[in-house]
């Protein structure tokens, strides 16, 4: 052994001695103010039935459109509900369905990407024909026509968002595998005898995913703001106030936005910041991780 | 026959890789590119056989066409007993086990999200033998290439292109080849890393009892680590023979001019050529070289040269060696 290394003196230490730290330092403060206020969000949406907080449904908790005071720190709707707590029931529908739209376009529209960008051929070509069709097809009428044939639940609302969302992530995922799918890495897994399922999984899946899960933040942000306009269009979820839902209703009449608009604008303010720390922490992460690429 | 004979073949028990014939071909847009037209040549355990050539000559294809990377359109590639296109996909999965294969670009060749260790232990995990490959194992080995296992848990864009090439070597030995097959291995490196590499590449053959198919643009290169060397231009073999007396003696016009460019061959300049290669979506009739050649006649543009023997083990495409 000593002789077979004798002529590697000139071997030198890898670059980069800590990358664990310098990633995370990297994402900067405002990705970590981002995670923060999604960690609270969502936390206060999934605790929401054992919060020490009104029935978001109980009217008169307060007067009507009482202002903020304390236990009443969103102060109170036209009809005296509890703005802080249907806030926080709100989260529950929006994230529920921001979340399962993107689980949908990711698990549809990331296999069909990665699958067509390895494979090719033929089934790249049908796969490819679909995206462009799915692409074309006028977004409204396909959430209208999803939401009145098959109910306004959470899960066909977010299914109709998800839908939506199968052709740009299956698009990216393509264009990712393409990439990769190239380079020797994948040319010497296969001669070294690696299956096709494996080289998808080991391979290019940890390529195209870390790069992607950007886009899943960022998508998650459009899907909550997607199901707002639904819900001013009337098409969103039937039982229960999302955020949309309820901004629609605070707003919706003049005589009371003018006479207590904070019924209206702290759950426009929560999803401004939780849209925003989305976007930011999913860009952030792009950032980084092209950064990440461009050392190579 | 595509080719321009076969008779420079040894003896086919002697060889562990023998190759009559090969024709790849390309569908692009002008029609159909014969990338490699009727290559053949053989290689004993043991070996270390080079092909040369410029960018373009078909020799990386070759390569790959050898491992049924690419499928050859025509032609026999016998490794061992066994015809490799005659073979079903699993059964060609488990000849190339023996038959590796190292890549030009050592940091394309290892994936960025995996440590390296993993990515040494891979074939282990492929091939479900990973207690033949535990750690310690691996740590064997990556000692051997000449890589610090202590380092075993960065990503390849840590590592500089000479490290890259040698984790990719350790991950191509892990199963145990008979023949390793290195694509260029040492031209994306510094001149100084290369040295290094050509070294490790020599220990690696007698530790693991390797026989090498080497390809590379550049002679110099070729020299010191051969025992046989083809000469290959344009999709076909100009020159082949034990790397001596090729050496010593070119007689193919093209060899020469390779010669000629390496400092310090002796050879005169007015043996360099001008020009471009020419497109082998169009290639010249009769020699392919003609285009090119300063002692080109009328012969060389109608007729193909076939093989002539120079030497015991020294063979000529040319109308006019020298």
């Amino acid at each position: 052994m000593a002789e077979t290394t004798a002529h590697d003196i000139a071997v030198e230490a890898p670059a980069e001695a800590d990358t664990g730290q310098s990633v995370s330092s990297r994402l900067g403060l405002g990705f970590w103010l981002s995670v923060v206020w999604l960690i609270i969000v969502a936390g206060l949406a999934l605790l929401a039935p054992w919060l020490p907080i009104a029935d978001p449904n109980e009217t008169a908790v307060g007067g009507r459109l009482e202002g903020p005071r304390s236990g009443l720190w969103f102060g109170s709707d036209a009809t005296g509900r509890d703005v802080f707590s249907l806030t926080i029931w709100g989260a529950r529908i929006s994230l529920l369905v921001g979340f399962i739209a993107i689980l949908v376009g990711f698990l549809v529209g990331g296999t069909l990407g990665i699958l067509s960008g390895y494979f090719r051929g033929r089934f790249d070509s049908i796969v490819s024909f679909i995206f462009v069709t799915l692409l074309s097809f006028p977004a409204l009428i396909l959430a209208i026509l999803i939401t009145t044939l098959l109910g306004r639940t959470v899960f066909w609302v977010a299914l109709s968002l998800g839908i939506l969302a199968i052709a740009p992530v299956g698009r990216l995922a393509r264009a990712q595998t393409l990439v990769f799918a190239e380079r020797d890495f994948v040319t010497a897994a296969r001669v070294l005898g690696a299956s096709h399922r494996r080289i998808i999984v080991h391979e290019l899946l940890p390529n195209v995913v870390i790069p992607m899960s950007a886009l899943a933040l960022l998508g998650m942000g459009i899907a909550v703001v997607a199901e707002g306009t639904l819900a001013f269009l009337g098409i969103s979820v039937e039982d229960g106030l999302s955020w949309g839902k309820q901004i629609f209703l605070a707003a919706s009449r003049r005589s009371e936005l003018q006479d207590g608009p904070h019924a209206a604008f702290f759950p426009i303010g929560v999803v401004f910041l939780t849209v925003l720390s989305l976007n930011y922490a999913g860009d952030r992460l792009r950032e980084v991780f092209d950064a990440k690429e461009l050392v190579l | 026959m595509v080719g321009i004979g076969t008779e420079h073949l040894r003896d086919a028990d002697d060889a562990i890789l023998r190759v009559e014939d090969l024709v790849v071909e390309f569908s692009v847009d002008g029609g159909t590119l014969r990338a490699v037209a009727g290559v053949s040549f053989d290689v004993q355990a043991g070996e270390t056989l080079s092909i040369v050539g410029e960018s373009g000559c078909g020799k990386s294809t070759t390569a790959k066409a050898v491992i049924h990377l690419e499928e050859p359109a025509d032609g026999v590639v016998t490794f061992g007993d066994a015809e490799l296109s005659a073979l079903t996909g699993a059964e060609l999965r488990e000849v190339r086990r023996e038959l590796q294969m190292i890549f030009q670009d050592p940091i394309s060749s290892l994936n960025p999200r995996r440590a390296v260790r993993d990515i040494i232990q891979e074939p282990a995990h492929i091939w479900e033998m990973e207690e033949l490959w535990g750690d310690e194992e691996i740590d064997e080995m990556m000692t051997e290439v000449g890589i610090d296992p202590q380092y075993g848990d960065r990503r390849p864009y840590q590592f500089s292109g000479g490290q890259c090439q040698r984790i990719s070597i350790a991950r191509a030995l892990v199963l145990n080849p008979k023949v390793l097959i290195a694509d260029e291995p040492v031209s994306a490196l510094d001149v100084s890393v290369q040295a290094q590499i050509l070294n490790l590449l020599d220990d690696l053959k007698s530790d693991f009892q390797l026989t090498l198919l080497f390809i590379s643009h550049d002679l110099a290169v070729v020299r010191n680590i051969s025992d046989r060397v083809v000469v290959m231009y344009l999709g076909r073999v100009a020159e082949i023979g034990d790397a001596d007396s090729l050496f010593d003696n070119p007689s193919h016009p093209y060899t020469r001019t390779l010669l000629a460019a390496v400092p310090g061959s002796g050879l005169e300049a007015d043996d360099s050529i001008s020009g471009e290669l020419p497109s082998p979506l169009n290639p010249p009739t009769g020699c392919r070289f003609h285009t090119r050649c300063p002692y080109a006649t009328e012969i060389c543009i109608s007729e193909v040269p076939v093989f002539t023997q120079q030497d015991p083990d020294h063979w000529v495409a040319c109308h006019h060696p020298q």
